[in-house]
């Protein structure tokens, strides 16, 4: 019976983590993408004033 | 290509790097490599800190196996703690200096400690059922801590509906300021109360009241939650610079989109 909540446990933790982590990762991608293309909107903006 | 000496080229970096060459090269070594090094050890020492738990620290007798939950427990707790602790500094400093820099930190660690507090009540529910035969008890130490899970939940919310803004960083740095009065709470209340929850395992200037072998797999998990509490830290402060980065940029695009129409124009 512990072993088993022993296990869960561990398991919850990490993969909470790992999820946490992979998270993180996919709002990093999500931004620098979102970054590249507004800074190519804001260069596309700015080309003909000059 | 540049080289690591010249990475630190500029500002307060740059300074040390002239004055002290091989400093120089440390630096920028740190800056180009330091995150990912910083992955490896983490990486190395979570692996250790499950070694340290199953096969190094020894079965407690009355627990039984059920007390290695323990081994994670224990520093989950202890990260939420550091990490509520840095939201208070970040807030006062940020109301000191009204510097963006320490409102993302404390933001940062908020959301840190969530997650990390998140894992604590639902490790110590498990322990909970397997030892006392019970999923929740209205413990002190127990109660506390939902109510320190309840206070950055709200930060978080708070945070999100103000935005990016000053009044709104101003009023998160309260809310962190305050907030966290519960977090020294939650850690005395095996002191001041008598609780379900067992006793501190490690009292602030008292004796371990552990084994030494427990106490050594404690600590290897304390250095190892404390090197992904330094990584995570690094990876989400980064993510918020470049999310407000990117709001930035936004509104320069809008403005720039105006200006090509004429509006707001003289």
């Amino acid at each position: 019976m512990g072993v088993n909540f022993l296990i869960i446990t561990y398991a919850i933790v990490w993969l909470g983590l790992m999820a946490y982590l992979g998270w993180i990762t996919l709002r990093m991608r999500g931004v620098r993408a979102d970054v590249e293309a507004t800074r190519e909107l804001l260069n596309e903006r700015e080309r003909p004033a000059k | 290509m540049q080289s690591a000496i010249q990475k630190p080229a500029n500002g307060r970096l740059g300074g040390i790097a002239r004055r002290a060459p091989a400093l120089g090269v440390a630096l920028g070594w740190l800056r180009r490599y330091g995150e990912l090094a910083l992955l490896g050890v983490t990486t190395l020492a979570m692996l250790l800190t499950i070694w340290a738990a199953f096969v190094y620290a020894p079965t407690e007798l009355i627990e039984g196996p059920v007390q290695r939950i323990f081994y994670v427990h224990v520093p989950l707790a202890w990260i939420s703690y550091l990490a509520f602790f840095f939201v208070l500094l970040g807030s006062v400093v940020y109301l000191w200096r009204r510097d963006e820099r320490w409102d993302t930190f404390a933001r940062v660690n908020a959301e840190i400690g969530v997650v990390f507090t998140t894992l604590v009540l639902i490790s110590g529910s498990l322990w909970g059922r397997a030892f006392w035969g019970a999923w929740w008890v209205w413990d002190e130490r127990l109660t506390t801590s939902l109510l320190m899970w309840f206070i950055y939940v709200g930060y978080l919310a708070l945070r999100s509906y103000t935005g990016r803004t000053a009044q709104g960083a101003r009023a998160a740095a309260v809310v962190g300021i305050l907030g966290f009065v519960v977090t020294p709470i939650n850690y005395m209340s095996v002191k001041w109360w008598r609780t379900l929850h067992p006793d501190q395992v490690l009292p602030l200037g008292g004796t371990p009241q552990l084994p030494a072998s427990m106490i050594v797999a404690l600590m290897i998990s304390l250095a190892a939650f404390t090197l992904l509490y330094a990584l995570l830290t690094i990876e989400v402060y980064k993510l918020e610079r470049a999310q407000a980065e990117a709001e930035r940029l936004r509104i320069q695009v809008e403005l720039a989109g105006q200006d090509a129409m004429g509006i707001g124009g003289e």
